[in-house]
């Protein structure tokens, strides 16, 4: 398994992050919707570095399935080090998206690699 | 001796990192069958006895702790040794995982050494004695 520390300081790009998305909810009196969006090259990279494989053998759904995992890994830490004991955690969705569906990245907390944009968690309670 | 291992996780790559974190353990493993779900964990037990559990919590259908509070009600399994694999800490689920009977819990991510302790500590073995006085090994 393959660990990077991101950052959350770099140029904020404007185009789009033309990847993906894995949601996990957490749950308790109320609910919050933890949202992480992913660069499609970055979450292939993820993917590999989580299977030890190279980037171009993954697939599509070795990709959903480990982004919804690193989705369920960062709601289960939020749980454990927010305060948040008493919240629980939902099943992690993901979904690629199209031009369409793309996150305001002002609405989230970019984080990056390399100076990068290497992604955007977004918080939101619902 | 080689301990054959039910893996039970909803995420195939999830399963396919335990599998290898338990080969690079050193952890004696015989044949490992895997599960993505409490339901089909307990389909698959039927026709593959196994040594050891290795259950996630959050998982649909039927969840870790609905799986264990099951397999407690099965005189077969009722001593089968069960360690929760999750990324939920919560002293709710963890009291309620204790009470039925799980003999151990990791916290994901963990290290091979951590998956090593935790079962070699469970199952006993030549080292058994020196993983129980460090801090490697389950929590609970």
């Amino acid at each position: 398994m393959f660990f990077t520390p991101v950052e959350f300081i770099g140029e904020l790009q404007q185009q789009p992050l033309c990847g993906c998305r894995s949601v996990i909810v957490l749950k308790n009196e109320k609910i919050y919707q933890a949202a992480f969006y992913f660069v499609d090259a970055h979450a292939r990279m993820i993917t590999a570095n989580f299977l030890g494989k190279m980037e171009d053998e993954v697939s599509s759904d070795e990709v959903m399935d480990t982004l919804k995992e690193v989705a369920n890994m960062i709601g289960g830490s939020f749980i454990y080090h927010g305060e948040m004991e008493d919240y629980k955690l939902g099943i992690p969705a993901f979904a690629w998206l199209d031009d369409q569906a793309q996150p305001n990245l002002q609405d989230g907390l970019p984080f990056f690699l390399d100076g990068d944009l290497f992604g955007l968690a977004v918080l939101t309670q619902g | 001796m080689a301990y054959n291992i039910l893996i039970v996780d909803d995420s195939a790559s999830m399963r396919k990192i335990i599998r290898k974190t338990l080969s690079l353990s050193g952890f004696q493993v015989g044949a490992c069958v895997e599960a993505a779900n409490g339901k089909e964990a307990l389909e698959i037990l039927q026709q593959h006895p196994v040594d050891l559990v290795l259950s996630d919590i959050n998982m649909p259908e039927m969840n870790g702790v609905e799986f264990l509070w099951q397999l407690r009600q099965d005189p077969r399994w009722k001593q089968l040794p069960v360690v929760m694999i999750t990324t939920e800490t919560s002293e709710e689920i963890v009291k309620e995982a204790i009470e039925l009977g799980a003999r151990g819990y990791l916290r994901k991510p963990f290290r091979p050494e951590q998956i090593r302790s935790c079962l070699t500590e469970i199952m006993g073995g030549p080292d058994a004695e020196d993983l129980a006085r460090n801090d490697e090994g389950c929590d609970f």
